[in-house]
């Protein structure tokens, strides 16, 4: 047949992804993650101006406030250390638990998996994996002020049977989350 | 009430000792799901934040003995 009644096939669209330094258990050797999410990183700025505001606490109303009696006064004064030792590692306890929180509640996308694992608490966690094929539709949206300015939004995949459907929440450029896995699927998607 | 509590060096130390026991077992808790986060998610930062858990628990039990001990 002539070249010249053959469809050309279109060139594949390359999936817009970079090199991420990150693995998981039970990952194959080609297995390779194309896409790790997480909360966007303004989520976490309520905990970080909370941790900041009350580490700076103290010295402010020391210096503010030299004559007040703090409402501390009925400890004797060579256990005060020990009771700001304890308040500045309950803090720092309260940002490390935070940043533990954000860090480990991800979701990845490799080009086999879809991997969600959730760290939502210090004594809970849940791993949940389905394979690229069970993917029935994948939707996401955007709500709210923040999201629309910072452009992060939730992203949902149903997956087929009674299997768990996977949920990320505020993560950042849903869209181009839902076109990598579409185009790992071939199945249409859709924006709320 | 507070007042009256704190005049006693004894009840001080019991005090701040349940407090630190309590940070102290929640820092165990941490560190424990730190590691089997760490076996199931492996990135550069999970080491990290470990080493950072168990600064705090050296400084906390530091803290502790300091106060049952020397004060």
């Amino acid at each position: 047949m002539p070249e010249i009644f053959t469809t050309p096939t279109p060139p594949e669209k390359p999936i817009p992804y970079t090199s991420i330094n990150l693995s998981f258990a039970e990952q194959e050797p080609d297995e390779q993650v194309l896409l790790i999410l997480r909360k966007h990183f303004i989520t976490n700025v309520s905990w970080i101006v909370n941790g900041i505001f009350f580490f700076i606490l103290p010295p402010v109303i020391h210096i503010v406030f030299p004559d007040i009696q703090p409402f501390i006064s009925f400890i004797p004064s060579r256990f005060l250390p020990v009771f700001l030792a304890i308040y500045y590692i309950s803090i720092m306890l309260y940002m490390l638990t935070k940043l533990a929180t954000w860090l480990y509640d991800v979701f990845i996308i490799t080009q086999k998996r879809i991997v969600d694992i959730d760290f939502s608490d210090v004594i809970y966690h849940d791993v949940a994996i389905t394979k690229v094929e069970e993917v029935e539709d994948v939707h996401y949206n955007h709500g709210g002020f923040l999201s629309s300015i910072f452009n992060f939004g939730n992203l949902f995949i149903q997956t087929q049977g009674n299997k768990a459907n996977f949920e990320a929440y505020n993560i950042p450029n849903p869209s181009h989350a839902a076109q990598i896995i579409i185009s790992l699927t071939g199945k249409g998607g859709k924006d709320d | 009430m507070l007042d009256l509590l704190f005049q006693s060096i004894f009840y001080i130390k019991i005090i701040f000792g349940i407090v630190l026991l309590g940070i102290l077992v929640f820092e165990i808790i941490l560190l424990n799901r730190l590691r089997a986060m760490n076996t199931i998610l492996r990135q550069s930062t999970g080491k990290l934040l470990e080493v950072i858990t168990i600064t705090l628990f050296v400084a906390t039990l530091a803290i502790l003995l300091t106060t049952l001990a020397i004060l």
